[in-house]
């Protein structure tokens, strides 16, 4: 027993000591990329690379230097760019991925698909759209008190999507969406401002092809249909004409015809239950609540008239924008709603959507929307 | 053979003068000690009366007021009987062999002979120098008692006796060691611990076979159920309440002369983490303070390997908000994340083995210096990265709320061969090193009873004692782990109405 | 009764570990792939295919504990042996060993490639196979009682990484678990047989059952035990399900695994690196009871000492390792593992059930 035990002790050591260890991956000695951007080749079949690094000093932190290489594939342009950099480039970090316009409107999944093979990607990267290359995105000078633009963009999205304003875009999620019969993905799309980077609205895409862009105005519908809010933010733009007979102000400026309400801190719910009468029926029940809390005129709320009318016009008003998006996807023929899984989920056997059909459907979908909104404070001001 | 040759001579020995015992005695038994004193007196009826003893280990008072002088006194002829009867100490006995003459005589008893008779009387009046009851020094209490074990087994056993005034108290007394004997006392309660335990202790004290026993921490890892283990089988502690506290619990407690400890057996792994002065506090703290210190322990093995792992292996799992401060501090450091680990996990070993080997107020200053300024100089000169600076210090603070010093040293370097296997191995020697610590502890045993008890024999009633310490009403039953014959406390009674707290409902 | 086991009394344990034994070998490395090579079969209907076969098990478990009743007091040897004679039990035993060998080595080749894919593509599966392996001799030196109590402190150290799975979970998609009970009954036959190799570790109990104090309760625990792994993998069907496009699902080697990599927290990222190191502590009682299980039926046959026959798995494993360094190979493996699993685990009770009942007439009668 004690001489087992020795042994075993002895084994252990040798091992150890002779198998040396695994590949090292030493912190200071790597270059980890945080954000990559990818765009279209000059020539060809080229893909062009960007990578944004962490400098681990204090005096090149400011300096936004990023790597650019080039080859057939992302992953060869990323492999290319080892000859760049006297650090070893890992993927371990990666926080988000952009993409130019050119190369979203080919196709991105056979670039994507070797990030989701890629076991040291995480799967919570996000993904998105520039409106201008990518390139240029990543070359923006000012992030704040970020380390690097890289994770001024990782920062930035986690921001915008905490507070509710975009759907969320990791890989996971878009890659989910791609590959789900009836539903297409989504991303941010990226722009440059003032030499800064900003969230202009939502890229929708066909199958992996980015179609279009959406502002952030239509983005909250999206939101509103998709997700529940817990916390959200919306304006609406009401007619003056209505109200006329309540405002305190008897005598309203003649060319203003309407009037802003800002409602805060609104909670949702939604429904959608695909119906079967011949034709691709659904009906989108939405629940709607929240406080008021700018009026640009001055309205007696204290009525419950009001409230009433306040309430019925704006769920008049969010059907009507809802009806305008949709009416925009199907124009596109883009599904980013994912109305096609929800006929999925219900109905099998034929009745069930193809990938060719559902393509070709959605287009005809009909939709019945019924908003119910309610106003739950007026803000802390009578 | 040589052993008849010595009986013969010994019989040889009475009745002779008063000059050839002391020659015999001092040159046969006691190996020509220089202390060795004869002091002849002379009777009014003319008796020649002899007293030996070895002057350095009796006391001189008791040597004089109680023995010689009564003797001095005495008008008629005397013989060991009456002589007996003048001194009025406790523990006379007649001897004639010379070598258990010898041994008394190192204990520190007088022998008084009568010229010319046959027996020799044997008094003792040994003179025992220890240090009085002082503060504990190893292990220190809030609440408790500010007392510890000393030297000698009659002051503990003193202190003991003093907080166990029952008769169930059973004191068994053992002689040790082929060479050097020394005294030890197995105390338990007898209508409490276990039968196969203390059959089991008996027998391993008994089968000892060594040449001397040192103390109780030397006993300890001789009796040990598995002495090449990291860990300590059994607690041995200087605080008096805390072996009281476990003896009156069903565990035994060992005592050993010239020892300020007393050893706990059998313990478990979670006894290490408990002080009595969580019986004293309230039992919230109790049960918080128990928590922390097992969460601690956690936290000082593996935070330092966690920091050689992810740096040197799995950068990925660093939170984008730590990346850049430690990618900056790592930047200036010249090795691996290992070997400046280890420098600075051993540099914080220097200090705390410095400041236990310093005199008290050089010590502090050790601190100090070892702390502050090294510490300071060592980030500066980007010998190391300052977030493992602080890694290194939680750990050690971490490793020293453990209340027994033995395990929180053991536990303290267990943390270099789990820093260098994920050095090696990453998270996965990491795993390793744990899995290997929790199949050990599985493994090891105290007196035979699993170490790793209340959890594995799972004793689900047992939690209340162990992990955490629940209010002393709901504690109804002793730790069923050890086995004790009775579980059940005595029931409370609340005396006066006013201390009822619970009727049919409030204010009835 | 022909060949008794005696067991002495410290050496026996309670019946209510049973339950975490049971638990243990049945949750190892099967569960990360079981979602996704369930789905190809009965897609979102996976879980009702999980809850049939489970119920097959619940009932295959209660024949092999009737069996063990009828005989008292053996194993798997002892019963073969009054029943076939010394020549055929001797047989059987033999191909439960290989059966044993051949799951412990495809467990073990699949832990390390795990680690090989997930964390250190360039370490050779032998060294890690080799750290395993000394855990394992390890904890059976210490006995039957250190195996019990690895199986039991290992549960809880489990727990917590399948109660990570709150996060995606939370990510999941309604509207991927309809429509309900869309597939054919070939698909759930065929996904049914596959689901065999989640079941297998139920056979420990042929071994084990002498060791039990509280005979009478054995039933108990070990349905319990059952019972609580399948909650545990339908579990993760369910939210594996839930949580990957079916296409994306049926492409997935390791599901559960995957959804890992979604769990991040503001200290610690990357959840998945944490998961494949610590699936150590999920996958190491079931690597013992099973190299136990290998020494232990050798000591029954031919009173090997158990300390030398540990030597011997070491030594085999490390051969078994060198030679499945590919994926392929182990995929191999597995299929054998599969296959056999149906025999020795499914079969094999039944085929013994009427011997067994016999025995309960014949005693009736005497």
């Amino acid at each position: 027993m004690k001489m087992k035990i020795k042994k075993f002790f002895l084994i252990l050591s040798i091992v150890v000591l002779l198998t040396g260890c695994a590949e090292e991956r030493v912190l200071e000695d790597l270059g980890i990329i945080t954000t990559a951007g990818f765009d279209k080749g000059e020539d060809g079949p080229e893909v062009f690379g960007t990578f944004i690094t962490y400098k681990f000093s204090q005096q090149l932190s400011n300096v936004n230097s990023p790597i650019h290489s080039s080859g057939r594939t992302a992953q060869d342009a990323f492999h290319l760019a080892f000859a760049k950099t006297a650090k070893k480039l890992v993927t371990g970090q990666l926080r988000a991925v952009v993409y130019g316009p050119d190369l979203a409107k080919e196709g991105i999944w056979p670039h994507l698909d070797t990030l989701q093979r890629n076991q040291f990607v995480s799967d919570l990267v996000y993904i998105t759209v520039s409106e201008m290359p990518s390139r240029e995105v990543l070359n923006a000078q000012v992030f704040e008190e970020a380390p690097n633009v890289g994770i001024y963009i990782y920062r930035l999205l986690d921001q915008v999507i905490g507070k509710e304003e975009i759907v969320d875009s990791s890989l996971h999620e878009f890659i989910k969406n791609y590959l789900k019969v009836g539903v297409d993905p989504i991303t941010p799309v990226l722009s440059i401002e003032e030499d800064r980077v900003i969230v202009t609205g939502l890229g929708l895409f066909q199958d992996d092809r980015f179609i279009d862009t959406i502002d952030l105005h239509e983005a909250f519908y999206v939101r509103l249909i998709l997700d529940e809010f817990k916390a959200g933010e919306l304006q609406i733009e009401l007619p003056t004409e209505n109200y006329r007979q309540f405002m305190e102000d008897f005598e309203p400026s003649p060319e203003e015809e309407t009037f802003e309400i800002t409602m805060q801190q609104i909670k949702s719910a939604s429904q959608i239950s695909p119906k079967d009468s011949g034709k691709y029926h659904f009906s989108i029940k939405i629940r709607f609540e929240g406080d008021i809390r700018e009026l640009t005129k001055e309205l007696d709320l204290e009525s419950k008239e009001v409230i009433h009318m306040l309430e019925k016009d704006m769920a008049k008003k969010i059907e009507e924008n809802i009806s305008k998006l949709l009416e925009k996807t199907q124009e596109l023929n883009v599904d980013s709603l994912g109305f096609g899984t929800f006929w999925n989920a219900k109905f099998k056997g034929d009745k069930k959507l193809t990938e060719e059909e559902w393509r070709k459907e959605y287009p005809n979908f009909q939709f019945d929307i019924d908003v119910t909104t309610e106003i739950l404070r007026n803000g802390i001001t009578q | 053979m040589k052993r008849k040759s010595t009986k013969k001579k010994q019989q040889s020995l009475f009745p002779s003068s008063l000059e050839v015992v002391e020659e015999d005695l001092n040159e046969k038994a006691l190996n020509s000690s220089p202390d060795f004193t004869m002091k002849i007196i002379e009777t009014e009826s003319g008796q020649r009366i002899g007293f030996y003893f070895l002057y350095s280990i009796i006391k001189p008072q008791v040597l004089y007021e109680q023995i010689i002088s009564p003797v001095q006194k005495a008008k008629k002829t005397l013989d060991i009987q009456s002589i007996d009867n003048m001194i009025a100490l406790p523990n006379s006995k007649e001897e004639n062999k010379l070598d258990e003459i010898g041994k008394k005589l190192l204990q520190g008893a007088v022998c008084i002979y009568i010229e010319n008779d046959q027996t020799c009387l044997m008094h003792s009046a040994p003179l025992q120098e220890h240090r009085s009851i002082d503060r504990a020094e190893t292990e220190s209490l809030i609440f408790g008692p500010q007392m510890a074990f000393t030297g000698s087994i009659e002051t503990n056993l003193n202190m003991v006796r003093n907080m166990i005034d029952t008769p169930q108290l059973k004191i068994e007394r053992f002689i040790l060691g082929n060479k050097i004997p020394n005294e030890i006392q197995m105390m338990y309660m007898d209508d409490i611990a276990n039968e196969e335990n203390i059959n089991e202790l008996r027998n391993r004290l008994t089968s000892l076979q060594s040449e001397d026993i040192m103390n109780a921490s030397v006993l300890s890892q001789k009796i040990e159920d598995n002495p090449y283990s990291f860990f300590p089988q059994y607690i041995v502690t200087e605080l008096p309440d805390r072996f009281t506290y476990s003896i009156k619990e069903g565990k035994i407690g060992i005592l050993v002369d010239n020892s300020s400890a007393g050893i706990i057996a059998p313990i478990t792994f979670s006894s290490f983490f408990e002080s009595t002065d969580d019986i004293y506090g309230r039992w919230i703290i109790g049960s918080f303070t128990r928590l922390m210190r097992m969460f601690a322990m956690i936290l000082s093995i593996t935070l330092t390997p966690l920091y050689v792992a992810a740096l040197t292996f799995h950068y990925e799992v660093i939170p984008e908000a730590l990346l850049l401060s430690l990618g900056e501090s790592r930047n200036r450091v010249p090795f691996p994340p290992l070997m400046e680990t280890i420098i600075l996990e051993t540099m914080m070993e220097f200090i705390r083995e410095a400041g236990a080997r310093l005199p008290t107020k050089v010590g502090q200053t050790m601190g100090i210096v070892g702390g502050i300024v090294i510490g300071q100089a060592v980030v500066q000169a980007g010998f190391t990265s300052n977030i493992l600076i602080i890694l290194v210090a939680l750990s050690a603070l971490a490793s020293f709320t453990t209340p027994d010093y033995v395990m929180g040293t053991s536990l303290r370097i267990l943390r270099f061969p789990i820093i260098l296997l994920a050095g090696t191995f990453g998270f996965v020697g990491i795993f390793f090193t744990v899995a290997f610590i929790i199949i050990h502890l599985l493994r090891l045993r105290s007196l035979h009873r699993p170490y790793t008890a209340p959890i594995y024999p799972f004793r689900f009633f047992d939690f209340d004692q162990s992990q955490v310490r629940v209010p002393f009403v709901l504690n109804k039953r002793r730790a069923a782990s050890h086995l004790p014959k009775k579980t059940k406390r005595k029931k409370k009674t609340y005396g006066h109405s006013l201390f009822k707290t619970k009727g049919k409902d409030i204010d009835e | 009764m022909k060949n008794p086991v005696n067991i002495p009394t410290h050496l026996k344990f309670r019946a209510s570990y049973l339950f975490f034994i049971i638990f243990n070998i049945l949750i190892g490395v099967g569960i990360v792939a079981y979602p996704s090579r369930v789905f190809q079969y009965a897609k979102q209907d996976s879980w009702l295919v999980l809850i049939l076969v489970a119920i097959i098990v619940h009932l295959i478990l209660a024949i092999i504990i009737f069996i063990l009743r009828t005989y008292q007091d053996t194993d798997l040897y002892g019963i073969l042996q009054e029943t076939f004679g010394n020549w055929f039990a001797k047989l059987i035993c033999y191909l439960f060993i290989i059966y044993f060998f051949t799951v412990y080595l495809s467990a073990l080749a699949k832990y390390t490639e795990f680690i090989v894919v997930f964390i250190f593509p360039q370490l050779s599966k032998f060294i890690i196979g080799f750290f395993i392996t000394i855990l394992i001799a390890y904890s059976i030196y210490g006995g039957i009682r250190v195996i019990v109590g690895v199986s039991f402190i290992f549960f809880f150290l489990t727990f917590f990484v399948f109660a990570l799975l709150v996060v995606p979970a939370s990510m999941i998609d309604i509207n991927n678990y309809f429509p309900l009970f869309e597939v054919s009954r070939k698909e759930v036959f065929e996904g049914m047989l596959l689901s065999t190799y989640s079941f297998i570790g139920i056979e420990v109990l042929w071994y084990l059952y002498p060791y039990i104090r509280n005979k009478e309760k054995t039933m108990l625990y070990s349905q319990l035990g059952l019972f609580a792994a399948t909650i545990l993998l339908l579990i993760n069907v369910i939210i594996s399900i839930g949580f990957f496009a079916p296409k994306q699902l049926e492409s997935l080697i390791w599901p559960v695994l995957g959804m890992y990599k979604i769990i991040s927290f503001s200290i610690f990222e990357r959840l998945d690196i944490f998961a494949v190191s610590y699936w150590i502590f999920i996958i190491l009682p079931n690597l013992i009871l099973y190299a136990w299980l290998i020494t232990r039926s050798l000591k029954r046959i031919h009173q090997i000492k158990q300390k030398h026959s540990i030597w011997a798995i070491i030594i085999l494993s490390a051969i078994g390792l060198y030679f499945i360094q590919s994926s392929i190979k182990l995929e191999a493996l597995l299929d054998v593992a599969d296959i056999s699993s149906i025999f020795f685990v499914f079969l094999f009770p039944i085929l013994l059930f009427p011997f067994a009942i016999i025995k309960r007439i014949r005693g009736t009668k005497k």
